[in-house]
């Protein structure tokens, strides 16, 4: 569980959680993945917070036109680098592989780059996509979200996991469950009794 | 931060129950509401609900399944009146752990009973909202096509209204165009009447022509036999008078004798010199057109060649009034007229008859009527007697035109001509001729 002081807003819900919440989101509605995914990186760019968002069905102008109504310029804020939007697959199959080492990789040197340009805090959103079970590595995708709990110890971004439930069959969906420790539920924020420890799942011991 | 319950439920186990899978079960509760399908849901619930206490294994089936209880395990059913979504089979290994979890694992079966009849009913919803959107988006389809239909039928009602318009307006155009064909019909039918008239003038005047050249010719001839006659007409009026001369010598007895041979030389010659003279005057050249003319005259100067030139026994009885009978004429037309009606009233006569010659005035004209006892010509023939080449005579005899020139010869000359007949009995010519003014 994560023991971070300093409690963010997800924009999706009023209830504050403590920055580096590793969260998923099973759904089935497009529309309420797009609404909490807009609110939660509005939200942050709010809060002065470095936000990236890795999705295959958001574009730019969606974001555009939603920060606007906000009064929020997205090109301004993406000239700060204060927001990126980029594709699951650009982002997550470098080379065409699942590698959760380079992944680790990148999320903890995010977190040190937003604290050197001086944001208050990070987070990100992303989207998985059913692709990743076929791809070279894609096995390696619960240890990799186990180890991301691990990660987010140390470097607290405050991180949303979505998952389809009409692209994942209900197992899948189960053993997501598994290496979440929150999970997003009727626009709450809930413990997630099926949590494993990352140490235990990992079998690596703490 | 709390865990949040979905629902507590207080009973005698509760504290021996792990918070944890009753965190789990109430969890799945809210999750299994949001996956898609009730495999999605099974594959889901079979995966969490390995942690609950006291059991081996699960198994959930959807189809053929054996619902007994046989001691390891327990069948939860999940149903919903008499349909049975599926059994969720646990293979229990601590009998007595487990089943204090049985009254929670069986209101969450019952809770998804109802979630899953509502995906059903959403599914067959669905359906039905589908088949209602392609029925309504055939409809609108339709709609459109109807309406372009209708647009295509309004725009092919317009042609055809303008077509309509144009076509009366051609029709009208072609009657008019057929009137004044029609009008034309008419005036070329008049100028067809007229031109056919004249063609008939002109035909009876060719026939006039020809019988005029031939009447001329005739005259010619008869002039020139007139003339030839004469000289021994002369010689022998001469030898007459030289006779008497020479009787005057001779006894009263002796001049008897001879008396009644130099009588009927004498009437002989007399005769021949009026016939002669008769036919002089008929073959008169008119070189001066028209001219004043002795009706009288010209009548006797006729009645003499056709009794001389006739072989029937022929009475012309002469009836004329006494004054002058002078009209202004063209002297060999005049006779013509009088040659063609004696002409046609010997011809009428069979052997032997009679035919009158009256002439008689009013205020303004000479009226002549020739009658003859010939056979007389019938009523139906009557109307046609001046139509030019009418005839009832055989082939051969006449030409049909004697009164068809007759008729024109009184109408140059302002007069009138009729004709009165009683069949097997008579025919009388009236004519009406204006005086010389």
């Amino acid at each position: 569980m994560c023991n971070h002081s300093h409690e963010v807003l997800l924009g999706f819900t009023n209830k504050k959680v403590p920055e580096g919440t590793h969260m998923c989101l099973v759904f089935t509605d497009e529309q309420e993945r797009i609404d909490s995914m807009l609110k939660f990186l509005l939200s942050g760019l709010q809060s002065d917070e470095r936000v990236a968002c890795f999705s295959e069905r958001v574009t730019e102008d969606e974001v555009r036109h939603f920060f606007k109504e906000n009064n929020i310029s997205y090109d301004e804020r993406k000239s700060a680098s204060a927001i990126s939007i980029s594709g699951t697959s650009e982002v997550y199959f470098h080379e065409n592989k699942f590698d959760p080492e380079r992944m680790l990789a990148t999320i903890a040197q995010y977190y040190d780059d937003s604290k050197t340009m001086g944001f208050s805090a990070s987070r990100v959103i992303g989207e998985m996509v059913p692709e990743v079970e076929k791809i070279e590595g894609g096995d390696r995708l619960l240890e990799y979200e186990s180890r991301i709990t691990m990660l987010l110890r140390e470097k607290p971004i405050t991180a949303v996991c979505q998952y389809d439930a009409n692209l994942f069959d209900g197992a899948t969906i189960m053993e997501v469950l598994k290496v979440h420790p929150q999970m997003i539920v009727n626009g709450e924020v809930v413990n997630n009794p099926f949590f494993i420890e990352p140490e235990e799942y990992l079998g690596i011991g703490k | 931060m709390n865990l949040k319950n979905i629902w507590v439920l207080e009973n005698n186990h509760t504290h021996t129950l792990s918070a944890k899978v009753l965190g789990q079960l109430s969890l799945m509760q809210s999750v299994v509401n949001g996956l898609p399908n009730e495999k999605s849901v099974f594959q889901f619930i079979q995966r969490g609900f390995q942690d609950i206490p006291g059991i081996q294994s699960v198994e959930i089936f959807t189809e053929s399944f054996d619902v007994s209880n046989p001691d390891n395990k327990k069948n939860i059913i999940i149903k919903k009146g008499k349909t049975i979504y599926g059994i969720i089979q646990f293979v229990v290994s601590d009998n007595d752990l487990f089943s204090r979890y049985i009254p929670y694992i069986e209101n969450f079966a019952a809770m998804l009973s109802v979630i899953f009849e509502e995906k059903r009913q959403k599914i067959i919803n669905t359906a039905l909202l589908d088949e209602l959107k392609h029925k309504k988006n055939e409809l609108e389809t339709k709609n459109i096509e109807l309406h372009d239909k209708n647009i295509e039928t309004q725009q092919l009602n317009e042609e055809l209204t303008a077509s309509n318009e144009e076509l009366i307006t051609t029709n009208e155009e072609l009657m008019a165009t057929n009137e004044e064909l029609a009008y034309k019909n008419n005036l070329l039918d008049r100028k067809s009447i007229e031109l056919e008239k004249a063609l008939k003038e002109l035909k009876e005047t060719q026939v006039q022509l020809i019988q005029s050249e031939k009447m001329a010719s005739v005259g010619i001839m008869i002039s020139g036999i007139a003339h030839e006659l004469n000289n021994p007409l002369n010689f022998i009026t001469g030898g007459l008078y030289a006779i008497e001369e020479k009787k005057q010598d001779l006894t009263d007895d002796t001049k008897s004798l001879f008396d009644n041979e130099l009588g009927f030389i004498q009437e002989g010659v007399n005769r021949s010199v009026k016939i002669i003279n008769a036919l002089n005057n008929f073959s008169k050249e008119d070189k001066i057109g028209y001219s004043l003319l002795d009706v009288h005259e010209s009548l006797n100067n006729c009645i003499d060649i056709v009794s001389y030139s006739s072989d029937k026994k022929i009475d012309f009885q002469k009836e004329y009034f006494a004054r002058t009978t002078q009209i202004k004429g063209n002297d060999s037309k005049i006779h013509m007229l009088f040659m063609n009606i004696l002409t046609n009233s010997t011809q009428a006569i069979c052997n032997e008859g009679v035919i009158s010659v009256n002439t008689k005035s009013d205020e303004n004209a000479i009226i002549i009527t020739i009658k003859d006892n010939g056979h007389g010509i019938s009523q139906n023939n009557i109307k046609s007697v001046f139509d030019p080449f009418f005839t009832t005579k055989e082939p051969g005899i006449g030409t049909g035109l004697g009164l068809s020139i007759a008729y024109n010869i009184v109408k140059e000359h302002k007069g009138t001509i009729s004709i009165e007949s009683e069949c097997g009995k008579s025919t009388t010519v009236n004519l009406w001729l204006p005086f010389a003014q």
